[in-house]
């Protein structure tokens, strides 16, 4: 199972430090020089000392170099701002580095509060993805106290989630990235491949309305184009399902440990279920127009499957209980785990290692090598070992202590507030393809209307306005931008047929009478007492790990899929996703002169992991003086840091109005 | 520009505000769900909510609980090896 942590498994089936084995990292851990070598193909002049990238290039050639800063990109709801040095008479990105710039600092924000507020503040460390905080916080807390909740409070929550996802993830795919494939933004960058698709027809228009590729890049301009003003309608839609079942959106308010506390009347059902019909149709429409625009962009654009590509390490937590089988036991987790109607597991080059959430949970670890804190293994582990027994890295969330130290900036040193999370010491990414990825391969979900096949999985969508279909969607031969966006496209489907399993059992316990959404729940207010929640985000993989000490947190630790994605290099010398995804990118994009240059396949890569926030692009000239500022709408918050405070939409139009 | 379906101006300075001009698109806009209580025991409450569906989504569910009880039955007269 783990090729790299010093465990293995005892006879009584427990994890247990190989003999003679350490888990401290340092310069003469023994993966570090083939891990390495791995990265730069053996050629060991190629890297720094430090392994945090490729060497600086001869002096020679740095005329034909360019810095490029993305300042700020993103955390989940802070900044991320991204470096990369781009040879333009290559085509090439040789070095790229992707820096959080804000402190979130919740975990000491929480330390030595009553755990009920972990649920509400935990909550605001995104403003997209307020439900999925809360609720994997309540669920960190129901392992800990321990409650259960009642099987109809755990449908309200899978049913308000999905929900939540569905606008989540139409929010990214048509007013996110949707507008890096627009006309007005093809116009721009590749003027030729959008002439061809005005005369490329699209396979499946009479499916999704659009006659030609052509016209779906029309459709996504941004506030005018009639498919990012219908996609912006839908999210309405689909916050309206998560406030009926959540009480609001965002940040709910009736999430608590036991379930939730949300009174469920026949109008919530029923307000429930008229969306609902339309999203069965809009899943259906959206998964063939990104089928479309995507073979497009394939097939008519040489290189584009090199755009934001990523070794085939994918890690999820699955999400979508299965009531009948939780029971917020950590001990029982790998059960109720793979009882989900998204299966949890971690792939590593394209083959699933796990379905397991103990295994999943006790291979993390978190790095700061190259993050603005200091290592907190000088002291003893409060944990040696797991709830279930098994051993734990000193590295691992319920053992870190957050410890801030801002400390300049140096891509050689410390460039970040990120933490770099590894599993059994991979760089993983996340996000929506990765869980349909995993659930997949694993053929773990029983349901009638996700079926998964082992490499691919089946939706089968009612019949609403178009008739009903089924949907395939297949595992893909390689990771790259074009997969992630499809992949977010079909995960669609999958939310709304959770929302539709959640709404047909919702009657059938109705039906017997059984009504409860929450359980009574009470704090201990002595002991040592530890809860995990595994969660997923709208991008992916989630944990929250507590712990409890006479009643107060003692620690809470948050790990986001943008954690993951956004991670700066490990102590190992790999790059964290965005980063690879970036130096894998090929320069596409048409343009004259250095000032025409405009990274849009950086950004394409980079936007493809659904780094959700506002972002500035400043591109630096070889002299450094010329900059070129552009503001680009990035967000799920609705915010932007702007030039002079202006809206991100408003930015967005004086850009294209620029053009 | 073309934001007729949506209750915002650009002001001088290129500011997004909500329009005053567009009231009831505004209204539409801004109106969220509301969910009265009802005093219905849960059995009520589920014959209420299929009266109200759609006829062919009241098919589905009826064909979908039936085809959970008709999966029951079938485990259960399964004969077991013993």
């Amino acid at each position: 199972m783990f090729e790299n942590l010093p465990i293995t498994r005892a006879d009584d089936g427990s994890y247990r430090t190989v003999d003679g084995e350490t888990f401290r990292v340092d310069e003469t851990h023994r993966s570090t020089a083939d891990r390495v070598a791995d990265m730069t193909g053996g050629d060991d002049a190629a890297v720094h000392p430090d392994g945090a990238g490729l060497r600086e290039s001869d002096q020679e050639s740095d005329e034909q170099l360019h810095d490029i800063d993305i300042d700020p990109v993103t955390r989940v709801a802070g900044s991320l701002a991204f470096h990369a040095n781009v040879d333009l008479e290559e085509r090439t990105v040789r070095e790229a580095h992707a820096q959080a710039t804000l402190f979130r600092g919740y975990e000491i924000i929480l330390e030595g509060r009553d755990p009920r507020d972990a649920i509400d503040l935990s909550s605001r460390a995104c403003g997209v993805c307020g439900a999925v905080h809360s609720i994997c916080s309540s669920m960190a807390l129901e392992m800990a106290l321990p409650v259960e909740p009642p099987p109809m409070g755990v449908w309200a929550r899978n049913m308000g989630q999905a929900a939540a996802f569905l606008y989540d993830n139409s929010l990214h795919l048509h007013l996110l990235a949707g507008p890096d494939y627009s006309a007005a933004m093809m116009a721009d960058t590749n003027p030729d491949l959008l002439a061809t698709a005005r005369e490329t027809a699209a396979p499946h228009a009479d499916i999704h309305g659009y006659e030609t590729v052509g016209e779906i890049m029309e459709g996504l301009n941004p506030l005018e184009g009639d498919l990012y003003l219908s996609a912006l309608e839908k999210t309405r839609d689909a916050r309206q399902m998560a406030s009926l079942m959540l009480g609001k959106y965002p940040h709910p308010s009736t999430i608590a440990p036991g379930g939730v506390t949300t009174t469920l009347s026949r109008s919530s059902f029923t307000q429930f279920y008229t969306r609902l019909d339309d999203m069965f149709d809009w899943a259906k429409q959206v998964a063939y127009l990104w089928d479309d625009l995507m073979d497009f962009m394939l097939d008519e654009q040489p290189g584009f499957e090199h755009v934001g590509e990523h070794p085939k390490n994918m890690i999820g937590t699955g999400v979508y209980d299965d009531p009948d089988v939780y029971n917020a036991r950590y001990e029982d987790a790998d059960e109720w785990g793979n009882a989900r109607l998204a299966t949890p597991g971690v792939i590593v080059d394209g083959e699933l290692v796990t379905t397991n959430l103990t295994e999943i949970d006790i291979g993390m670890e978190e790095f700061v090598d190259h993050a603005y804190y200091e290592d907190w293994t000088d002291e003893a582990v409060p944990f040696e070992t797991s709830p279930a027994g098994d051993q734990l890295s000193p590295y691992h969330p319920w053992n870190k202590e957050t410890r801030p130290k801002p400390d300049g900036k140096s891509w050689r040193e410390r460039y970040t507030w990120g933490t770099a999370p590894r599993w059994d010491r991979h760089t993983m990414e996340c996000c929506p393809h990765a869980r349909l990825w995993i659930t997949a391969l694993a053929e773990e979900v029983d349901n009638p209307f996700i079926r998964p096949t082992g490499d691919g999985i089946e939706f089968d969508l009612p019949e609403a306005d178009l008739d009903e279909m089924t949907l395939r969607w297949d595992v893909p031969d390689r990771l790259n931008a074009a997969e992630r966006l499809r992949g977010k496209a079909y995960a669609l489907a999958h939310h709304a047929l959770v929302c539709y399993t959640g709404f047909i059992e919702s009657l059938e316990l109705l039906k017997r009478g059984e009504d409860a959404v929450h359980t009574e729940f009470s704090i201990p207010k002595r002991g040592t007492h530890r809860g995990v929640g595994f969660w997923e985000a709208g991008r992916g993989f989630l944990t929250h790990h507590l712990t409890l000490e006479d009643g107060l947190i003692d620690n809470y630790q948050i790990v986001t899929p943008s954690t993951w994605n956004s991670s700066p290099t490990g102590p190992f010398g790999q790059s964290g996703p965005f980063e690879v995804g970036a130096m894998n990118t090929p320069i596409l994009e048409d343009f004259d002169s250095e000032e025409d240059f405009s990274a849009i396949d950086i950004l394409r890569g980079v936007r493809s992991f659904d780094p959700c926030m506002p972002c500035t692009v400043h591109m630096y000239t070889a002299g450094g003086d010329d900059v070129i500022s552009e503001n680009v709408t990035m967000t799920t918050c609705g915010c932007s840091t702007g030039s002079d405070d202006k809206p991100a939409e408003v930015t967005l139009r004086e850009m294209l109005a620029d053009d | 520009m073309c934001l007729d379906k949506f209750p915002v101006e650009f002001d001088a300075e290129g500011n997004a505000r909500l329009s005053d001009s567009v009231e009831a698109e505004g209204t539409d806009f801004l109106e969220d769900v509301t969910v009265p209580e009802d005093e219905l025991t849960p059995e009520e409450r589920f014959g209420a909510i299929v009266e109200e569906l759609p006829d062919r989504a009241v098919q589905r569910v009826h064909t979908a609980g039936a085809t959970e009880a008709g999966e029951t039955e079938t485990d259960e007269s399964t004969p077991q090896t013993p």
